[in-house]
């Protein structure tokens, strides 16, 4: 049995909407998960960019937006800073997190995609394109919480996302 | 991209997708659920300030919570096999050079998946606790101990049986010396008498008693004189040496 986390899965209603924190952080737990995965190496780190993430959520809980769209935003805001402090080896390993790691080691993620030219052409955006381009496909963000995940203006978002689209269509002959 | 017929956007789109097996699926979960107690939190992010609990046991504490603080450290110390163990019972059994007491019971491997079920299952039969503290009471908090020894020895910690008897016992003697002064504050003497009774009999605690390592049964017979003779004072102490306002679900009495 596997589970598939995509964009779409990403903007199925959750028992967050209810306004429980704790419910919030449950569910948007495995998409957290799947967003490190998609960006971490070795994979296994994701468990620990995980349980960072979950302890930054919970610390600043207080400041979770009440509406849905926005508390996805904000998390991925943090989920995002996490992931540039791994990249900077700055995310402590945890022991809670043990057992997860062991499992994303033993289980590899399986990649549902060996698409070589849709990675070409996605590598050959920037750094910043590539994740502004990633939020909102993968993680299903509007390109308004994307760019506030990132720390851009929306304006310049939508300019970007435009020009990214443009070369990814050029790069696929789409 | 907000045309969902775009080829380019469904091939980058299938780029992202990642498939969890079940078990990664489960590991979330619990980690999540992990999360949502502030103690294990507080463990996680090397929090001294809330760390410092044990650290503040005063000597007569650290006499009976010995084994626990002692536990960590023996975590470490126990064969490899046990640690790639799924199951809690390890087959090994007390071996003193190893325990600070004398314990024959089975080690048991807190971090396997069926811990939290086995230190249910050590709750001792003979146990008796004062009205309207239930079982699960007693459960719940030395359930909570556990996790949390675990949590500090690094998802490694081996623990035996016997203490997991033991840490039951102390909640119990907790129960009771609440109850003590709770009676007397409600001028209730016949409560008060059946609960130094039942502190002054060894025989409740009997685990507790086997393992003495040295002062612990004086210690504990000392609190139980008090109550029988009415020394609210160092009951009350004894209440605060044991920690019982934590065991007790953090209550002010």
């Amino acid at each position: 049995m596997t589970h598939e986390t995509t964009a779409t899965a990403a903007q199925a209603p959750s028992r967050a909407d209810t306004g429980d924190t704790e419910a919030f952080i449950r569910s948007i737990a495995h998409e957290l998960l799947g967003y490190f995965a998609r960006r971490v190496i070795p994979r296994d780190a994701a468990a620990d960019c995980l349980s960072e993430t979950l302890l930054v959520l919970w610390r600043r809980r207080d400041r979770l937006p009440s509406e849905h769209g926005e508390r996805r935003a904000w998390s991925y805001g943090i989920a995002h800073r996490v992931l540039a402090a791994h990249r900077r080896s700055g995310v402590r390993q945890l022991s809670l997190t043990t057992r997860l790691r062991e499992q994303l080691q033993q289980r590899p993620i399986a990649p549902a995609s060996s698409d070589d030219d849709a990675i070409t052409a996605l590598a050959t955006l920037s750094p910043r394109d590539q994740e502004l381009v990633c939020l909102v496909v993968w993680e299903g963000l509007t390109i308004t919480q994307a760019a506030t995940v990132l720390g851009i203006r929306a304006d310049a978002a939508r300019a970007r996302y435009s020009r990214a689209r443009r070369t990814l269509r050029s790069r696929l002959g789409a | 991209m907000d045309d969902s017929t775009d080829d380019a956007e469904a091939r980058i789109r299938a780029l992202g997708q990642v498939r969890f097996s079940a078990e990664v699926h489960d590991e979330t979960e619990a980690l999540t659920l992990l999360f949502e107690d502030p103690e294990v939190r507080s463990v996680a992010e090397r929090n001294p300030r809330r760390l410092g609990r044990f650290r503040a046991f005063n000597r007569g504490h650290r006499v009976l919570v010995g084994g626990l603080i002692a536990l960590a450290g023996l975590g470490v110390a126990v064969p490899a096999a046990a640690f790639t163990s799924w199951l809690a019972r390890t087959g090994e059994f007390g071996d003193p050079s190893t325990s600070t007491e004398v314990d024959d019971t089975e080690w048991i491997d807190l971090g396997a998946p069926d811990a939290p079920q086995v230190v249910i299952e050590a709750y001792p039969d003979y146990l008796t606790l004062p009205d309207g503290v239930p079982p699960e009471a007693a459960i719940a908090d030395v359930s909570r101990i556990f996790a949390k020894l675990s949590l500090d020895a690094g998802g490694q910690g081996l623990a035996q049986e016997g203490l997991m008897t033991q840490t039951y016992e102390g909640f119990a003697i907790c129960a009771w010396t609440g109850d003590w002064l709770n009676a007397h504050e409600a001028s209730d003497a016949a409560r008060e008498d059946r609960a130094a009774t039942w502190l002054g009999d060894t025989g409740n605690f009997p685990a507790t008693i086997a393992s003495d390592g040295g002062g612990v049964t004086e210690v504990l017979m000392s609190f139980a004189a008090a109550a029988r003779d009415g020394d609210v004072k160092t009951v009350e102490e004894a209440y605060d040496m044991q920690s019982c306002e934590q065991h007790l679900g953090g209550e002010k009495r």
